[in-house]
């Protein structure tokens, strides 16, 4: 659950609410020749129709600036404002956020004498983050301004001399008494107060700086992040986060908003959670909060938790056509409505792609994806959302290396076997939500919201060849392990959060308490069989169950501030979990077994977790930040593990971390970060079941060192280093085929990269003018450097170093970019395994565990055209 | 210029390993001889004594399991394997190379194997090697005498995989604890034992040479001598 707090931006007002305008004082800048100004008692100021949200700078967030922001708006006659300029700036970025927020404001126009005129008046704005954390300054109204209305605008001839108004413009909410202030209230984004140093907030600029295809490859800009797609462009991406492998997401909590994407009990993987259904050109910000610091961090929080915060800065109409390698195409069309809130759009992409290789990797993909926010009375927002999103792609599956290297099959191919090119997966996600949420001034903060999502999964996938011999009837035997899954699931759930306001204890303490609750029910159908290629005759059953889940969860959690330099944030959190199994193959009856019951085995199950979490924070130099960070967290167990009456066995982790940040007047910060996980029992990937299974308890510690620079404007710049040492506690379950496991003290967790090297580079200026119109560029740079990892048996899989590189210029309407990754064409493993497999590549079959790999892409390049309509 | 940049990143990778410690269970490779018995003359039941002029036996593939059953069910992952086929004459003491055995260090606890007749799980039914002499598993002749007797025979021995997946002898104990510090595997064939239970008193009289064929009880005495009574035994030793 996230805490979303309120406002984190409001603009104070605007002077004099009088609708009269004041004599102009001596001295102010004179006329133009020729204009006669007007009493300024008979202007009528302008009021806003229609504003849009100030955001808070993204790369402010965390960082506690408050600061304020005056701009002189010129209102022309039809109501547009035509001109804003920085009359007392509250730093770039600030001021960037105020100018880009005020100009799609909307007003109606000054009146004189009953006829519209162009005005000018000033708006202020105050920028606050963490309103809950830091008191609110009581901050000075501007004062009125004394009408100049003998000033044109300085930077566009005026048509006519804009009027010089005392800003006597309000918010359909605003309140105003005569002679005073008009209060404006300004809905911000929400800003999370940070949890720790390695608490990361993507804006849409770091964002933005490389090529990303996908919503789930933005999150390689993350320090310790690594994103593959091992299993094509339909499936789940496969994700790494500082010594993780959190393969489809059972290690990661995602969220968008409310709604929680992770799925419970899904059969391809705990927590699987499918990241296609974000469209990547609405994403506007992505926090990262790695480690599990937070009480409002719910299931699946073991390795961190992602939130994408959707909205689109840009309004109007976007059409973008794609084409490139492999006969990828992909068309968007994106609309977001003028004079709404950012939060407001509707987008929609479909993809289609003959992928790389020998014709195994095909997709077509699409989905829609919108948000409308309302304002209602009483400082109430709601937000709707509603996205939906399908997709069929061919896989080609992972290939023995000992096959590559011997050229019995191409790296980038799939087997010639009937059994390898029947792999496939098809997916869907429909997914709605609706929240609001009211704050107030003093800090106080309340949201509600409700979702649903309705997911579908199919895949077929062999990973193992011919291995298997069917439970049903042992002599089908050898007809491919083609494992069909079907993973159908039906969610509810509902989020609530409180948030009290500030209490002032002390002139140097005071505190808030955030209360929050959520739950989530989840009726899961799953089922897994064998098949037999081309015709799909299923030779095997391996699962027929439905699971129904069900977890309510509830925290407390208090932020208090000690003076200014201290900051102490932390609670604790409690679930509670009911699962209720129908195993209708449980109790199985082998074939050489009399019958003695009907098979089934339906059990229930239920666990608590519960966790504490902590943050401090010191800040003895407006510099320098201190955060140290303890927390617990837990993932819900694969319901179908359990047995009947068990207390559900929720994986537990411990979180521990140092680090510190050093900024430099918001161009340049430095992050250094000392940190240690353990998790009472990790799961690996299990090629035989293409699932994951249980192995035993797992320590990882590391550093992470992360560099932002922004030195100049239109220049955006990060580079971060992660390292980890990932270990196993103690020895991997027995089996069958190896009742007592080698084990050392110490080994080394297999497939996780212990080095993890990320850098963006973008840069975007204005390089001139064509017919009058500018003419901007932009270029980003993305590289990804990963250690060898290593692989079960003392083996290694290669180091991989990855470039990404986008172009594009725009004039007006029209941009053209392109887009190329794995720029130097690598060939590299997306992904490595250990396995035993059959492909009949050999005289007789091997039963030793051997590496193999799913490609990479090698190098990608994609065209696209832009309009902005 | 990729090179570069890898060399540039090299000191990181270095860091890296630094703290590796290993994921366990290093794989090894070692080399498997034959190492036949002198067969000599061998008592066999009801007072005869065999003696072998010709012994050809084809053996592999070799699975080790870590586990005290070698059997598919149970070892669907081996800890070392001799994929190999190979014939040689069992009537020379003489090691015959083998081929290398591959797996990893650990204990092994089970071996099955087959003589070069094979049921993979993708076989529709047990297929001879190229290795199999005359697409038998193994081919004998010799004498088999007793007072007042004396009886030529002949055997072309099939040791068929009795389901499809399982090996020829799908479980069978084979102790070693491999270290990985140069091991060298010895596989020890006591051929004349197989011969032990052939009851030569059912050769037809006039039958010269005796054939044993197939799907006869001495063709199964000879099996089961290969495969449970006297069946090969695993050896690892340092390597010279």
């Amino acid at each position: 659950m996230k805490l979303r707090p309120a406002s984190l931006a409001f603009a104070l007002a605007l002077s004099a609410g009088s609708a009269s305008a004041q004599p102009a004082p001596p001295g102010d800048a004179p006329a133009p020749p020729g204009e006669a100004q007007p009493p300024p008692s008979a202007v009528t100021p302008p009021q806003v129709l229609d504003h849009v949200d100030a955001a808070y700078p993204q790369s402010h967030l965390g960082d506690a600036i408050e600061t304020t922001v005056v701009l002189k708006v010129t209102v022309e006659k039809d109501g547009s404002v035509s001109d804003a300029s920085v009359v007392t700036s509250g730093g770039d970025d600030f001021d960037e956020s105020a100018l880009a927020a005020v100009k799609r404001w909307r007003f109606s126009p000054a009146l004189k004498e009953g006829r519209p005129v162009r005005a000018r008046i000033q708006v202020p704005f105050h920028f606050a983050p963490e309103t809950h954390a830091i008191p609110p300054k009581e901050v000075e109204p501007p004062k009125p301004i004394k009408p100049t209305p003998n000033v044109p605008a300085p930077e566009i001839k005026p048509k006519e001399a804009p009027q010089e108004l005392p800003a006597g413009t309000g918010l359909p909410h605003a309140v105003s008494e005569p002679g005073k202030p008009i209060e404006i209230h300004v809905q911000g984004r929400p800003s999370p107060p940070r949890r720790a140093a390695s608490d990361f907030r993507l804006d849409a600029q770091a964002l933005g700086a490389a090529p990303h295809q996908n919503a789930a490859d933005l999150l390689n800009t993350a320090p310790g992040v690594h994103v593959t797609h091992p299993e094509g462009d339909v499936v789940a991406q496969r994700v790494f986060l500082r010594g993780f492998d959190a393969d489809h997401g059972q290690d990661i909590e995602f969220t968008v908003g409310p709604i929680p994407l992770n799925q419970v009990s899904h059969l391809h993987g705990q927590g699987y959670a499918d990241l296609n259904v974000i469209i990547p050109e609405v994403v506007r910000s992505i926090r990262v909060l790695e480690g599990v610091y937070e009480p409002s961090q719910g299931d699946f929080a073991v390795a961190g938790s992602v939130d994408y915060d959707l909205g689109v800065q840009e309004r109007g109409v976007r059409i973008k056509g794609s084409y490139g390698s492999f006969a990828t195409k992909r068309l968007l069309a994106l609309w977001a409505p003028e004079g709404q809130a950012e939060e407001t759009f509707v987008a929609g992409q479909i993809r289609a792609s003959n992928g790389f290789g020998d014709g195994t990797r095909g997709s077509i993909s699409g989905g829609i994806l919108g948000q409308y926010k309302l304002e209602l009375p009483g400082d109430v927002t709601g937000l709707l959302h509603i996205g939906v999103n399908a997709g069929r792609a061919s896989i080609a599956g992972v290939l023995r290396e000992d096959d590559i290297q011997a050229g019995r099959v191409g790296f980038y191919d799939a087997y010639p076997d009937p059994s390898a090119r029947s792999q496939s997966a098809a997916a869907t996600r429909t997914q709605m939500s609706l929240e609001f949420t009211r704050s107030s001034d003093d800090g106080a903060f309340a949201s509600a919201a409700i979702w649903t999502a309705y997911s579908t999964y199919r895949s077929r996938l062999n990973f193992t060849g011919y291995t298997q011999r069917s439970r049903v009837n042992p002599d089908f035997a050898g007809r491919g392990d083609l494992v069909e899954q079907s993973n159908e699931d039906l969610g509810l759930g509902a989020k609530l959060t409180y948030r009290s306001r500030r209490a002032d204890v002390l002139p140097w303490l005071s505190a808030q308490l955030n209360l929050g609750a959520a739950g989530r029910t989840s009726s899961v159908d799953q089922a897994q069989n064998l098949l037999q290629a081309p015709q799909n005759e299923t030779w095997d059953q391996r699962v027929d169950a439905t699971v129904r889940a069900t977890t309510a969860g509830f925290y407390a959690d208090a932020l208090v501030t000690a003076s200014k330099y201290v900051r102490l944030r932390g609670g604790v959190r409690a679930d509670v979990s009911v699962y209720d199994v129908d195993d209708r193959l449980g109790n199985f009856i082998p074939a050489f077994q009399v019958k003695t019951h009907i098979p089934g085995f339906r059990r229930t199950a239920a666990g608590v977790a519960i966790g504490p979490r902590g943050t401090i924070e010191v800040s003895p130099l407006p510099w320098l930040k201190l955060l140290g960070a303890y927390g617990e967290g837990y993932r819900s167990p694969q319901a179908r593990q359990l047995e009947e009456g068990e207390s559900a066995p929720f994986a537990k982790v411990r979180s521990y971390e140092a680090g510190v940040k050093l900024t430099d007047q918001d161009r340049i910060s430095v992050t250094a970060i000392a940190y240690e996980t353990r998790l009472s029992y990790d799961l690996a990937f299990d090629a035989v079941e293409g699932s994951l299974t249980r192995i035993g308890p797992t320590t990882r510690r590391g550093l992470v060192g992360y560099l932002q620079a922004s030195p100049i404007a239109g220049f955006t710049s990060s580079v971060s280093a992660t390292f980890v040492h990932a270990t196993l506690d103690s020895p991997p379950p027995a089996t069958p085929s190896n009742p007592s496991p080698a084990f050392v003290a110490g080994q080394q967790l297999p497939y996780v990269p212990p080095v993890v090297v990320r850098g963006d580079v973008g840069y975007r200026r204005a390089v001139g003018t064509i017919l009058g119109k500018p003419l901007e560029a932009r270029a980003g740079y993305g590289v990804t450097f990963l250690s060898p990892r290593p692989l079960p048996y003392a083996q290694q899989a290669a180091a991989v170093f990855l470039a990404d590189a986008s172009l594009g210029v725009r004039r007006d309407f029209l941009e053209i970019g392109v887009d190329a990754e794995n720029l130097f064409n690598a060939q590299f493993a997306d992904t490595a395994y250990s396995f035993v497999s059959t492909w009949q590549t050999s005289s007789a079959p091997s039963f030793l565990p051997a590496r193999h790999v799913a490609a990479g892409a090698p190098l990608s390049v994609l065209a696209s055209v832009t309009l902005y309509l | 210029m990729l090179r570069d940049l890898h060399r540039s990143f090299a000191p990181i990778a270095l860091l890296a390993c630094a703290a590796c410690s290993g994921t366990g269970q290093p794989d090894v490779d070692y080399a498997a001889f034959a190492a036949p018995a002198t067969p000599g003359t061998v008592s066999a039941d009801h007072g005869w004594s065999v003696t072998l002029d010709q012994a050809t036996v084809a053996f592999g593939p070799v699975y080790f399991c870590a586990s005290e059953s070698g059997s598919a069910t149970l070892c669907q992952t081996a800890i070392g394997e001799l994929l190999t086929t190979t014939a040689f004459d069992a009537l020379d003491p003489a090691p015959r190379a083998l081929g290398t055995a591959h797996g990893f260090i650990g204990k092994i606890q089970s071996a099955s194997y087959d003589y070069g007749i094979h049921w993979f799980l993708t076989d529709d039914a047990p297929t001879p090697g190229p290795a199999a002499p005359g697409g038998h598993s193994a081919h004998f002749s010799g004498t088999a005498t007793k007072p007042g007797k004396t009886v030529h025979f002949r055997a072309e021995v099939d040791v068929v995989p009795q389901f499809q997946g399982q090996r020829a002898a799908p479980s069978q104990v084979a102790t070693a604890t491999i270290t990985g510090e140069g091991e060298k595997l010895d596989i020890h064939f006591a051929v004349g034992q197989w011969f032990e239970h052939v009851d030569f008193d059912e050769a037809p009289a006039g039958a010269d040479p005796y054939v044993i064929s197939a799907g006869s009880r001495n063709h199964g005495a000879i099996v089961i001598g290969m495969t449970a009574e006297s069946p090969p035994t695993f050896v690892w030793s340092a390597a010279p």
